[in-house]
């Protein structure tokens, strides 16, 4: 058997986002896809100078740090990723607000079925998820985005927020400490560590479990880094979008990525980066996990 | 069979066998004529010193050291005549063939130029827990301050140096702990030089020995962790504390008095103001007594972060349960 065929034509495709029939369809623009991209590697990369620290007992813990060059340099590399998500973040909230310049119909752009914002209706949505886990409910009919989708941008977000801030005054605290008193620091100090383990959770027990993990999509799911899914992808996970894209058949195939026209298949090299570079960060999240249990042992 | 030649280097070249093997006189020898070796008639000082030192009370039956264990026999040399390097490894070789546990550790500063004797003595040698002065080592102390003095006045007058000495003339209680002398911070066979910053980290080490809640806190905050991944710039027990003048945080003359903690955070942050050194750099989130705000604080972003754990784990569990029911219920 041919690497090729394991991965993308014979059986199933290990992506997800590949398997079943119909087109692809566009899902995610160059510029998210990117950014993501761009978001999920600073993760790893503020992950791995940064928890070593919190979870310094652990017997590799300093070798995590020399392989950064030792820990000035993991000190370096620790604020330059921060400064990197930080102007992520301000870049996707002009995107948002150009976005929302441009809606039409500006009442519907927060809480609205396209919106990432988190909403009334996720609550419900999520309520009815549990009771058809447990066989009392049909399972939820989800639109754009999904409660999970949106309860994940929201802690993201917000988790961000703070550590940025807590990270700003631990960065600079000679400065702050013109104004501010000295207590701050050890304030800063555990809402830093804690939020990180708040948000460090949700990426590695929720976000990678949820989108790659879970039965009916493991091991991977491709479609933030191809920018594309297949049409019985989009009916299994997002049917009230299926349903309003209508027939696939009837749009032409568009090689530029706008959202829910269809789209090429994933061009070969495209496919093999991205299940690599899953894997690679399914590794680094189960890596993440060993160390906080390791650290709870010593 | 001794040659007149092995004499010719010795001290006691000249002198009659018979000082020294007085049974040798007996003509036919008899067999025991060689073991006598009566040093004391000539060297009787050296010989008293010797019968207080713990070679000679602390006994077995053969590990003692007589004069001949350390000083050879027939090609005796005066210790004074031999250049002091030769003179320290000539000793130090004497030392070693019994206590082969205790050569000096590799990068150990004093492996080639201090010899055994200088720090334990010579014929008076005690032990280093000496039971004389309740066990602390401030004999070995005593000798460090022989090469060490400018570091040896503040220890005696710091806060370990004066209950040291006050632990060993037993005027202070022993308690728990007793005091900490030169060789619990610099260990006696592997020093180093203060300058070598990855063996602040053993210092550190030393330090949280009799300290672990002050180690524990120290190892939570930024300081400790940054340290302990490898960090050499980030400050360490000694750094604010100092090695030798150390002082409880109340005593003014403490380096992180009140009056004095501000100067002492600018040696690393140059930029420190007072209120910079508000900073509590020993606070524990988990003391609820001492630090209830940080403690609030903790105890709430423990709780969060373990429910929502929880919640998030719960949920995968219980879609992707669900998830492989209805696959395996579709034919």
């Amino acid at each position: 058997v041919k690497v090729k065929d394991v991965w993308f034509n014979g059986g199933i495709a290990l992506d997800a986002a590949e398997r079943g029939g119909g087109p692809f369809i566009w899902r995610f623009t160059v510029f998210e896809r990117v950014l993501h991209t761009v978001v999920a590697v600073a993760f790893f990369v503020l992950a791995f100078t940064g928890l070593p620290l919190r979870f310094s007992c652990v017997a590799w813990a300093p070798t995590l740090i020399a392989m950064w060059g030792g820990a000035p340099a993991a000190g370096l590399i620790h604020r330059w990723a921060a400064g990197v998500v930080l102007a992520c973040m301000a870049i996707f909230t002009l995107y948002l607000a150009v976005r929302f310049a441009k809606a039409p119909d500006k009442r519907r752009f927060i809480p609205g079925p396209d919106s990432i914002f988190l909403q009334r209706s996720d609550f419900r949505e999520f309520w009815q998820m549990l009771k058809w886990s447990v066989g009392r409910a049909s399972k939820p009919r989800f639109g754009r985005y999904s409660y999970r989708q949106r309860f994940s941008y929201f802690v993201a977000f917000l988790g961000m927020m703070v550590i940025g801030l807590s990270g700003l005054l631990l960065w600079f605290p000679e400065w702050f400490g013109r104004f501010l008193p000295g207590y701050v620091f050890n304030v800063a100090t555990v809402i830093h560590s804690y939020n990180v383990m708040l948000l460090a959770a949700l990426i590695v027990t929720y976000h990678f479990v949820d989108v790659h993990l879970r039965p009916n999509k493991a091991p991977l799911d491709g479609v933030m880094f191809t920018g594309r899914a297949t049409f019985a992808y989009m009916q299994e996970e997002h049917p009230l979008l299926a349903e309003a894209i209508g027939d696939p058949a009837a749009g032409p195939v568009s090689a530029r990525a706008v959202r829910d026209r269809v789209a090429p298949p994933p061009p070969t090299w495209m496919r093999r980066v991205h299940v690599a570079l899953g894997m690679v960060a399914l590794a680094l999240g189960a890596l993440l996990v060993g160390l906080s249990l390791w650290d709870a042992l010593c | 069979v001794v040659r007149p030649a092995t004499l010719d280097s010795s001290a006691h070249r000249g002198i009659a066998c018979v000082r020294c093997h007085p049974r040798a006189e007996q003509f036919p020898h008899v067999a025991e004529a060689g073991i006598a070796a009566p040093c004391e008639s000539c060297h009787a000082a050296a010989d008293s010193t010797w019968r207080a030192g713990v070679h000679h009370f602390a006994t077995g039956d053969s590990a003692r050291a007589r004069c001949v264990e350390c000083h050879g026999s027939h090609r005796i040399v005066p210790v004074a005549r031999l250049a002091p390097l030769a003179g320290a490894a000539t000793m130090n070789g004497a030392c070693v063939r019994c206590h082969a546990d205790m050569a000096p550790a590799p990068g150990d500063v004093h492996a080639d130029s201090v010899a055994c004797i200088q720090c334990h003595g010579a014929h008076g040698m005690r032990p280093v827990a000496d039971p004389a002065t309740h066990g602390l080592a401030v004999g070995i102390a005593r000798a460090c301050a022989a090469c060490h003095a400018a570091e040896a006045r503040e220890y005696w007058q710091d806060a370990h140096g004066a209950l040291a000495a006050r632990q060993a003339a037993g005027e202070a209680p022993l308690g728990r702990d007793t005091a900490a002398t030169c060789v619990d911070c610099h260990w006696g066979h592997a020093v180093r030089v203060p300058q070598d910053r990855r063996a602040h980290f053993a210092f550190a080490d030393a330090c949280i020995r009799c300290h672990p809640r002050y180690g524990a806190t120290f190892r939570e905050s930024y300081h400790g962790q940054a340290t302990r991944v490898g960090s050499e710039r980030a400050a360490l027990c000694a750094d604010c504390h100092t090695a030798h003048s150390v002082y409880p945080t109340a005593n003014p003359a403490s380096s992180v008095s009140a009056a004095r903690r501000t100067a002492m955070c600018r040696q690393c942050h140059a930029e420190a103001t007072a209120r910079f050194a508000g900073y509590l750099p020993h606070a524990d989130p988990r003391d609820r007594a001492r630090f209830p705000g940080l403690y609030a604080l903790w105890l709430a972003m423990t709780i969060l972060v373990v429910v929502v754990t929880l919640i998030y784990i719960g949920h995968a569990v219980l879609v992707s349960r669900r998830t492989v029911l209805e696959r395996r219920a579709q034919p």
